[in-house]
């Protein structure tokens, strides 16, 4: 196998799927603005209380939009026995995940480049100069999110309730990923640099493990 | 023949399969001696262990929560080994043995989250609060629901149990980070008063340690007499199904009784 070839192959070709019907991503960025404006109904609507409830509807849209996304971007696969066909190609699985789970991280980074502004400002959620700290956790929960959220679509497609099992199964398992947004987020916000590199150790090493552990374990899944 | 295994692999197909049956043997003995030992537990728990002095009669609910709390996490690392077990070996009964851990370690967590509730009502003024040890057991429970649901919901005709085996091994791996990152929150959980390296079992005074101890080899007797009972159940409804199988195959159908096969 030459180096990263055929995950390489597989991203683009999710990427030309996705730019061909934007209307999907779409969707799903108007469903996360819609549970962003749920939560402004959870509290009252003083600053004080915005600021407090904003990292969590935040991250709470991403995690509800992200599950519907991968439920989405694994059924293509199942749709005209695609993924037959790339189990029959004479490639090893973990470059299949690799590519899927590529795909599936950008197009949560693009949804979340939506995201993020509209719910800092109507939150009004002040970083100052931290935004490019809080970049790179989003940018590190969100490859942990994918890897966890790509495999336990694969894992749920072999059930007959696939889009029911997919939260049941993936939201406990991301605990750690959403503590370390929200409270990274908010030590950044608090201006506690400690705090914050302990929550992003926790999410990088988060990343590692199930990022590895995922990939090896991919293809026991989608095997007939 | 040669009296020692050929290969690792024969020699766990023979040891799983005698450890088997000899448990299924001395089954009713299990059952029978964890009904004495529970009811012994239970005259230490209500007539000989003394009350506490500061929490009173609520305190009594130790004897239960404990042992259920670590059996929910023996388990599930039960769960764990045999799911390696199972996607190295491929033998039916690994399969079948983290299945039914699953489902005990489902009931003893929601026993743990239970009686823990029943105590906190009058020790906290709460039935609930989120602290670290209450929030990853919850998190715990529901892993271990999904897991079983993963098993119910299966397709006709996969091997589920691959892929369970999957989702148990990577369940059992995020549990200790879940902790963490769910221990720098805050915690109001007494701290542990037994498993304590410097000092182990320095902190109860002998008699409740005592009481702990009885209680806890009772409720690991249920546990393994439970786990006998139901690997027993769901390898015969299996031997049943291929029984099943087989018949219609020859197209004779089920034998009507006393009719030879």
């Amino acid at each position: 196998m030459s180096g990263l070839g055929p995950a390489v192959v597989i991203f683009a070709k999710d990427v030309r799927l996705e730019l061909r019907r934007v209307e999907s991503l779409a969707t799903m960025a108007v469903f996360a603005g819609l549970v962003v404006l749920i939560f402004a109904f959870v509290g009252d609507p003083t600053p004080a209380e915005l600021a407090r409830t904003g990292p969590g509807a935040l991250w709470a849209s991403i995690l509800f939009a992200g599950a519907l996304g991968f439920e989405r971007w694994f059924a293509e696969e199942e749709r005209n026995a695609a993924l037959d066909g790339l189990l029959l190609a004479p490639v090893d699985r973990e470059f299949l995940f690799l590519g899927k789970w590529a795909g599936a991280t950008v197009f949560l980074l693009a949804l979340e480049a939506l995201l993020v502004p509209v719910a800092a400002t109507l939150y009004r959620l002040d970083l100052g100069g931290a935004w490019g700290a809080f970049a790179v956790l989003l940018v590190v929960v969100t490859i942990g999110y994918a890897a966890l959220g790509t495999f336990f679509a694969a894992v749920a497609a072999r059930t007959t309730a696939s889009q029911l099992l997919l939260p049941v199964l993936l939201f406990p398992l991301s605990v750690p990923l959403l503590r370390a947004g929200i409270e990274g987020g908010q030590a950044l916000a608090a201006g506690a640099g400690g705090d914050y590199r302990d929550w992003l150790g926790l999410a990088l090493a988060f990343d590692v493990l199930f990022g590895t552990v995922c990939t090896m374990a991919f293809g026991t899944v989608i095997e007939e | 023949m040669r009296w020692f295994p050929r290969s690792w692999r024969q020699l766990w197909s023979t040891l799983d399969g005698r450890l088997y049956h000899f448990l299924v043997d001395v089954r009713p003995w299990i059952g029978w001696f964890a009904v004495g030992t529970m009811v012994f537990t239970f005259g230490l728990v209500f007539w000989w262990v003394p009350l506490e002095a500061i929490q009173g009669y609520p305190q009594k609910i130790f004897y239960i929560h404990v042992p259920s709390a670590w059996l929910a996490y023996a388990s599930f690392a039960f769960v764990f080994v045999a799911s390696i077990l199972y996607l190295w070996q491929r033998s039916r009964l690994w399969d079948i043995f983290a299945r039914c851990a699953a489902e005990i370690g489902f009931l003893f967590t929601t026993l743990t989250l239970v009686t823990g509730m029943l105590w906190g009502r009058p020790i906290w003024g709460a039935f609930w609060t989120w602290d670290a040890r209450l929030t990853t057991t919850l998190i715990l429970w529901f892993i271990y629901g999904g897991y079983l649901l993963l098993r119910a919901f299966a397709r006709p005709g996969i091997d589920v149990g691959r892929i369970a085996a999957v989702v148990g091994i990577i369940g059992f791996l995020d549990v200790p980070i879940i902790h963490m990152s769910v221990l720098w929150w805050r915690t109001l959980h007494p701290a542990p008063v037994v498993m304590i390296l410097d000092d182990p079992g320095g902190g109860l005074p002998a008699s409740m340690l005592v009481t702990l101890l009885v209680s806890l080899s009772s409720f690991t007797l249920v546990f393994v007499y439970l786990l006998i009972q139901r690997v027993w159940q769901e390898r015969t409804a299996e031997n049943m199904d291929l029984l099943e199988t087989l018949l219609d195959r020859t197209g004779r159908g089920m034998p009507a009784k006393g009719e030879a096969l």
